[in-house]
């Protein structure tokens, strides 16, 4: 589906969450190196056009329980949003913070999922475990502790406590190793 | 000779009358009006609404379901999928609603999607068949469904 975009890597549907005449509507992809996105499909048969944003499996989960809506978890990415359209026949991207997404382009804001089928899912979220892999400093390694035993209310902020030690590429680790 | 279906080929329209159907599907059923509008239009089927341009979806030509109105048997599906539309179409469809009216068992053939293909994701989908100039009646039985009633 978004072949085309070569920086999203190679992406396939993990998920579908709610699909309407067997169009997937909101959905979950995932590319090669694991890294997970929530999809959108804002405009079905009408005119094309997706958003998509690069989520951790933290803030999926909350979708999946209801807890926050879709446009909630949207909003949590630490990255910009992509956005394909197409525009005059052709199919275009942009990539822009949340907040400079035009109103018009988005859903409504409050709509949550209410998917009782999807227990399983958050179940194999849940399960997933932490790549052993990565290799990091031992201050890397603290400050991952710090983020991933915090309790859950300071949790919601890491990505500000990792820019604020300097730590953008902790902040890739852990949202790569959320998924 | 086979019943007729709008728009849909011959050897379609066979296929639909063969299709073995355990449990038909009679009662009331929800859809989406994108116009807003009740009228025969409403009940196009999705191969209508290809070749009509309503729709840019590119379905299976030889899945029967391409050549049925979509409804549903309960309203959320319905309503969710307004939701999730992006406001801008609200510039071309204004009011889409959510409709509600009764499948007769004399209006055409209509089979729950699960029955046909056992993993479709929509437990709720109804493909329903509507035969050629029964359209306007089954308009005057459908109403605008307003959520909580």
């Amino acid at each position: 589906m978004f072949e085309k975009f070569k920086f999203l890597g190679k992406m396939s549907i993990e998920r579908v969450l709610f699909s309407f005449e067997n169009e997937p509507i909101v959905f979950i992809c995932k590319n090669k190196s694991g890294i997970r996105y929530i999809c959108i499909n804002t405009g079905y048969g009408y005119e094309p056009s997706w958003l998509l944003a690069r989520s951790s499996k933290r803030t999926i989960i909350k979708m999946l329980r209801d807890e926050i809506s879709v446009l909630e978890a949207m909003a949590e990415s630490l990255y910009d949003i992509v956005f394909i359209h197409e525009t005059e026949g052709e199919i275009r991207c942009e990539r822009l913070p949340f907040t400079s997404i035009d109103e018009k382009e988005l859903p409504d804001a409050n709509e949550k999922l209410q998917n009782g089928n999807i227990s399983d899912y958050i179940q194999q979220l849940e399960n997933e475990e932490i790549s052993k892999d990565y290799v990091c400093s031992r201050k890397e390694k603290m400050i991952i502790n710090e983020v991933f035993t915090a309790p859950e209310s300071s949790i919601i902020d890491y990505d500000n406590y990792c820019k604020s030690k300097k730590m953008g590429q902790i902040k890739s680790f852990i949202e790569y190793a959320e998924g | 000779m086979s019943n007729s279906y709008k728009n849909v080929p011959d050897e379609m329209c066979v296929m639909i009358d063969n299709l073995p159907i355990e449990q038909p599907i009679t009662g009331i059923v929800y859809r989406v009006s994108k116009s807003g509008i009740i009228d025969e239009g409403t009940f196009d089927n999705t191969y209508c609404e290809m070749l009509n341009g309503t729709t840019g979806l590119k379905k299976d030509l030889s899945e029967p379901g391409t050549y049925s109105t979509s409804v549903y048997l309960t309203p959320d599906s319905c309503f969710k999928f307004i939701n999730f539309l992006a406001k801008k179409h609200r510039d071309k469809y204004p009011s889409p609603a959510v409709i509600f009216g009764e499948i007769c068992y004399s209006d055409g053939r209509a089979q729950l999607t699960t029955e046909r293909i056992q993993n479709y994701p929509e437990p709720v989908h109804v493909d329903w068949w509507i035969y050629t100039g029964k359209e306007s009646e089954v308009a005057k039985r459908f109403n605008y469904y307003v959520a909580g009633e």
